[in-house]
C-alpha cells in the first residue's frame, strides 16, 4: 500500500447536481481509523455542494512522481464522504488536521507563499477550510498503471492497516 | 469546440476519465488523451468490466505534474 501513502494526490471525484462526475487533483491523509480526510476552502466549495447533495466519491491514486515508489500501481477508491458544516479556522485544533497540514506543507514546500503574511492577506479565504472525510466502501488496486486489466480487489482491512 | 479541447487536451501526457458504476459511484482509470478525436469529441476508453462501468456521463481530468493539488 505504498500507493496510499506516498502519492503526492489523487483524482477526488464528485457527483454534481446533474450527476455527472466532477474531478479534481488533491491531497488526501489516511486515517488510523480507515477513513480518508481532505479539506477544501470556503472559497471553492463545489466539492462540499455536491457531497452534501450525493456522498459517493473516488479517489484514485495513480500519479507515482515524486513518490519514490519503485514500482508505481494504481490504487481507486469508492467510497460515502460527508462534508462538515463547521469552518475550521486552526489548524491545530484538530490532531488528524494538524498531521494533513504537515504532510501538505512537505509535500507542496512553494506552498509557503499562501503562510507569508501576503499569501494571508490576499487569499485569506484559503485558511478558512471545510473537512471531508471519507469512508471506503469498496478498493480496488492496479499493480501496474495499466489500467485496460482488470484490477484486483481489495480488503478493506488492508486499507484501514495502513491507516 | 472539439478542436479547442484537442488543442489542450495534447498538452498532457495522461488525462484521468472518470464514468460512474452500476451503483452510482464514480470509476477513474488514465488514459491517453492522444487517442482524442476531435472531429466527434469521442475519446476511446477501455474501462476492466470489473468496475462495472454504464453509459452515462462522464468527464476528463488533464493531468501532467503534481505541482496543483489540494485547493
Amino acid at each position: 500500500m505504498d500507493v496510499i501513502d506516498n502519492y503526492f494526490t489523487c483524482e477526488f471525484t464528485t457527483l454534481s447536481r446533474d450527476g455527472s462526475p466532477v474531478t479534481w487533483p488533491v491531497t488526501p491523509r489516511l486515517l488510523e481509523d480507515g477513513r480518508f480526510l481532505l479539506t477544501t476552502s470556503i472559497g471553492l466549495p463545489q466539492k462540499a455542494f455536491n457531497i452534501r447533495r450525493n456522498p459517493r466519491v473516488s479517489m484514485l491514486f495513480s500519479e507515482p512522481k515524486g513518490s519514490g515508489v519503485a514500482e508505481p500501481g494504481a490504487v481507486l477508491i469508492q467510497g460515502d464522504a460527508t462534508a462538515e458544516d463547521r469552518i475550521v479556522t486552526d489548524v491545530s485544533s484538530d490532531k488528524d488536521l494538524a498531521a494533513y497540514v504537515e504532510t501538505l506543507i512537505i509535500r507542496q514546500p512553494a506552498g509557503a507563499l499562501w503562510s507569508s503574511w501576503l499569501g494571508k492577506q490576499m487569499w485569506w479565504s484559503y485558511y478558512m477550510r471545510i473537512l471531508i472525510y471519507v469512508t471506503p466502501r469498496r478498493a480496488w488496486f492496479w499493480p501496474t498503471r495499466e489500467f485496460a486489466s482488470s484490477p484486483e480487489e481489495l480488503n478493506l482491512s488492508e486499507v484501514r492497516r495502513v491507516g | 469546440m472539439w478542436a479547442e479541447a484537442a488543442k489542450w487536451l495534447g498538452k498532457f501526457d495522461e488525462t484521468v476519465l472518470t464514468g460512474l458504476d452500476v451503483d452510482g459511484y464514480p470509476v477513474s482509470i488514465r488514459v491517453d488523451p492522444r487517442n482524442y478525436d476531435a472531429t466527434t469529441g469521442t475519446l476511446p476508453a477501455a474501462f476492466p468490466s470489473t468496475l462495472h462501468v454504464i453509459e452515462g456521463p462522464a468527464n476528463c481530468c488533464p493531468t501532467l505534474t503534481t505541482k496543483r493539488c489540494g485547493t
